[in-house]
């Protein structure tokens, strides 16, 4: 069992590196100068190359990813932005926890509602529960994410005044300040999580509640809720963990689209301005910090496939 | 049907009806079907795929899927109790605790995330007031008794630890751990290769004479039940067509297709040249069931007054309870 986690680790590893490399020529592969770009057509030619100089840009690509990994391997210094100078350290630092702040409870929302929805609509088939919460899933998949965010702040901000129009208040700052700026942004964010676990929840129990072994519990006379929690249950979520780790990077990497309709300054929305304004050094740290969850996530996930089945457990050893 | 030795009645089936109710209609599985069996009897029914034999034993556990299933008609007595008007929580004390269900296929009737021991200790844990630990105990006894060696080790296995025979073993474990009266084995062999095959059926049929709990095999293979069962039911389109004592169902049957199926068995005795006989046709559609006999199309004796005449019922066609439900009488099988 050990020897499988260490052989995970390293292929986990492998993957990071792999990635690091991707992202690093992303920006590198698109034309155009950056550094052109960041400082305008009237800077002369000189000026530039200055700049392209001290931020290393002119050395090989080889020299550029390793000086780029060492900064961040020794240092945890992610470079500087060549728009502003800022260091990008710094701007995760104090965009993370927003972005985290929003995208926790979001998470833990959806899968709450999710799995006790799909169960509780997997129970009810095509009774009246059933049918409101396949409703809300299809809506929620169905219907843009940004267009649900506008619609609610039409209605609860400018009709009713209950919630602000849109930014953020750290909950150190103000917890009340916090719960109002937050409340729709988070509902938002966990409308697509909720949707699709709570039909994949539904849809696996309906299929595993099918299967000879629940019939051997219902012959054995077992009670409806040992059925229910421990013969399907067990089974039917294999599927639906893997779900919950696909959904992890939105922890670090939020919604962007939530983060722009409701201006908030996470990371979903640094990304954004990265990518925009082709400021190379943040697009390539957010993308190695959004694949660094998804990689924890995916570990997560083999481990939780054992817990769940016997039969990848055994295989670890 | 024969009234004598009523004490000793422990399933009385009356007009079962069972259907499934889809898209295209109503689908009659089990048509009217009338069967009985006594305290340490060994019945068999017997079958091709599709006649509703393995629908008649779930209808009996009320374990016919609802929708689309649904029990229409009929009584399923036993020891003085009509199962089918029991409630779901009366059922489940039934369920396990006095009859108890084998199925056909152990590689798939087993929870594969739960351990063997939980599943059996649970089941013992359900119908009797007993700890955790003691129903451990006594389901490692009840591996034992099924013959599978180390059990307590075993009772620590997943269910894909072990080969098909050991989990149909262990199924039939979970039958017996309970004291049930009766046991319905549906098709228990079928999935198992052939030495194991034997090896179950002997296993099956020891627990049974050993203990006096009543048996119900379900299968099609004729061959296999001629030499374990002391009465056979013959099913045909959802209803008996024969039954009778093994003996006379072998050796006199009376119902044309029984004598198809008699001479569809391969026997190791015949020359390999001798053809099998194999029943030309198919089963006719449950969705759509003929007025006349259901086996007419396919029937070699058949003459024009079968299919003016109304689906024949059965009929005693000789001593030792044998009935038959065909308009003719037909005699010895021409060999």
């Amino acid at each position: 069992m050990f020897s499988y986690f260490i052989k995970r680790l390293l292929m986990s590893l492998l993957t990071l590196v792999l990635v690091s490399i991707f992202a690093f020529s992303i920006m590198k592969i698109l034309p155009g100068d950056p550094v052109r770009l960041a400082l305008g057509e009237a800077v002369p030619e000189e000026k530039v190359q200055e700049l392209r100089e001290e931020y290393g840009l002119n050395d090989p690509f080889f020299v550029q990813y390793f000086n780029w990994v060492k900064g961040i391997v020794t240092k945890w210094d992610f470079g500087r932005s060549i728009l502003t100078g800022e260091e990008i350290t710094d701007l995760i630092a104090q965009r993370l926890p927003v972005t985290f702040s929003l995208g926790l409870p979001a998470f833990i929302l959806g899968i709450v509602l999710g799995l006790l929805l799909g169960i509780v609509s997997a129970v009810d088939r095509g009774g009246i529960v059933d049918n409101i919460v396949s409703f809300f899933a299809n809506l929620s998949l169905g219907v843009p994410q940004f267009w649900i965010a506008v619609m609610g702040v039409y209605v609860l901000s400018l009709k009713w005044k209950l919630i602000p129009l849109q930014g953020y208040v750290s909950p150190s700052a103000s917890i009340s300040g916090f719960l109002s700026h937050a409340v729709w942004p988070v509902i938002c964010i966990s409308t697509f999580i909720f949707a699709v676990i709570a039909r994949q929840t539904r849809s696996n129990i309906l299929e595993v509640i099918q299967q000879d072994y629940v019939r051997t519990a219902r012959a054995n006379g077992i009670k409806n809720s040992s059925i229910l929690f421990r013969h399907t249950l067990k089974n039917a979520l294999i599927p639906v963990v893997t779900i919950i780790g696909v959904q992890m990077r939105m922890l670090v990497c939020g919604s962007i689209i939530i983060e722009s309709v409701f201006n908030i300054a996470g990371l979903g929305n640094l990304l954004l301005r990265g990518v925009t304004s082709r400021d190379y050094f943040i697009v390539q740290a957010c993308v190695l910090l959004i694949s660094f969850v998804t990689v924890i996530a995916n570990f997560l996930v083999d481990i939780a496939y054992g817990f769940f089945d016997p039969r990848i457990r055994k295989s670890w050893r | 049907m024969e009234d004598n030795n009523l004490d000793n009645r422990l399933l009385t089936v009356d007009d079962l009806h069972t259907s499934f109710f889809t898209p295209s209609g109503e689908v009659k599985a089990v048509n009217g079907v009338c069967y009985y069996v006594d305290r340490g009897e060994v019945v068999a029914v017997v079958g091709e795929s599709g006649c509703g034999k393995s629908v008649t034993q779930l209808s009996v556990m009320k374990l016919v899927q609802s929708p689309p299933g649904k029990i229409t008609k009929g009584h399923v007595w036993f020891e003085g109790r009509d199962l089918l008007t029991l409630k779901d929580k009366e059922m489940r004390q039934v369920r396990g605790a006095e009859i108890s269900m084998v199925f056909q296929e152990p590689l798939t009737s087993l929870n594969p995330v739960l351990k063997v021991g939980t599943q059996i200790s649970e089941v013992i844990m359900t119908h009797s007031r007993c700890s955790k630990k003691e129903a451990w105990e006594k389901g490692t006894h009840a591996l034992e008794e099924v013959g599978i060696p180390d059990p307590a080790r075993r009772m620590h296995n997943y269910p894909f630890e072990m080969s098909g025979g050991m989990r149909q073993r262990v199924m039939i474990a979970i039958a017996v751990a309970c004291d049930s009266k009766l046991i319905i084995a549906d098709e228990p062999t079928t999935a198992l290769d052939v030495t194991t095959q034997a090896q179950v059926m002997e296993l099956l049929m020891s627990l049974v004479q050993k203990r006096g709990i009543s048996l119900i095999i379900v299968t099609h293979n004729l061959g296999l039940v001629t030499r374990y069962a002391d009465r056979i039911y013959v099913m045909y389109a959802g209803k008996v067509v024969e039954s009778g004592t093994a003996r006379d169902i072998v050796t006199y049957p009376k119902h044309p297709y029984t004598v198809g199926l008699l001479q569809s068995v391969p026997k190791l005795d015949e020359r390999k040249d001798t053809d099998l006989i194999p029943i030309q046709g198919a089963p006719p559609s449950l969705l759509d069931l003929p007025k006349t006999c259901s086996f007419l199309p396919r029937c070699p004796y058949a003459n024009e007054l079968c299919g003016k005449l109304c689906p024949p019922d059965l009929r005693e066609v000789g001593d030792n309870g044998h009935f038959s439900a065909c308009h003719l009488d037909i005699g010895e099988v021409e060999e």
